[in-house]
């Protein structure tokens, strides 16, 4: 979206000309997120010396549902590893990791003791993985 | 080819394969601006051919997208 920027920040009233909306090379991006978030979903599973079957779940950002879906296909994961809310919820931002943990722990899809992979893509281009064990946690709904 | 084509489209893309058809066009298909993304990648990874995304995305009917792959694996024989 090159209007209202930093660059060109508006003095006058807003352009109408399509440069006030944000623009997106769609199928560019999804590819780069699919391929950028296994290569490092394979980085981060290597430091843990974990191996693929090691996964209980993987938790992505939840920016697009057909990417988490492709990045579990591209894992060699099964589609249901990868819990999703983007449906109910949106794309909360950096809140979205945090908020599925949260509601997968809620409904116990995430146990005590589960090998989780987490991966997220964003604005940037920029992209992380890394893994944890789900500790004995007490959560409350909101 | 075709039915290549037809099982990458259940097993993968988990679409409804009753509508692939030769004569159906690529979007009644189901295969979307994201879908041909997951297609490319998918032919290239595990099935050795390689079709661009643009490529796909201008492809209007399936039966195109079958020739092109005949092609390409022919060609990466």
């Amino acid at each position: 979206m090159k209007a209202g920027g930093s660059r060109f920040p508006l003095r006058t009233a807003v352009p109408d000309d399509g440069s006030q909306y944000f623009q997106m090379r769609g199928r560019g991006v999804f590819r780069q997120s699919v391929e950028r978030m296994s290569e490092a979903a394979a980085e981060a599973l290597d430091r843990a010396g974990w191996q693929l079957r090691d996964v209980d779940r993987v938790i992505t950002h939840q920016a697009n549902a057909r990417v988490s879906a492709a990045l579990a296909t591209r894992l060699g994961l099964p589609r249901d590893a990868a819990p999703q809310n983007i449906a109910e919820v949106g794309n909360t931002a950096a809140a979205s990791i945090p908020v599925l943990l949260a509601q997968a722990a809620l409904d116990q899809s995430l146990k005590p003791g589960h090998r989780v992979l987490l991966a997220a893509f964003g604005g940037g281009l920029t992209w992380g993985a890394t893994t944890l064990t789900w500790p004995e946690l007490e959560v409350h709904a909101a | 080819m075709f039915e290549l084509l037809k099982s990458v489209m259940s097993e993968v893309l988990l679409l409804d394969v009753d509508a692939v058809r030769p004569d159906a066009s690529r979007e009644d298909a189901g295969i979307d601006s994201l879908a041909v993304v997951e297609l490319s990648m998918v032919l290239s990874r595990h099935h050795n051919i390689e079709i661009t995304d643009d490529e796909l995305f201008e492809l209007r009917t399936v039966a195109e997208i079958v020739a092109l792959m005949e092609r390409r694996r022919r060609t990466a024989a």
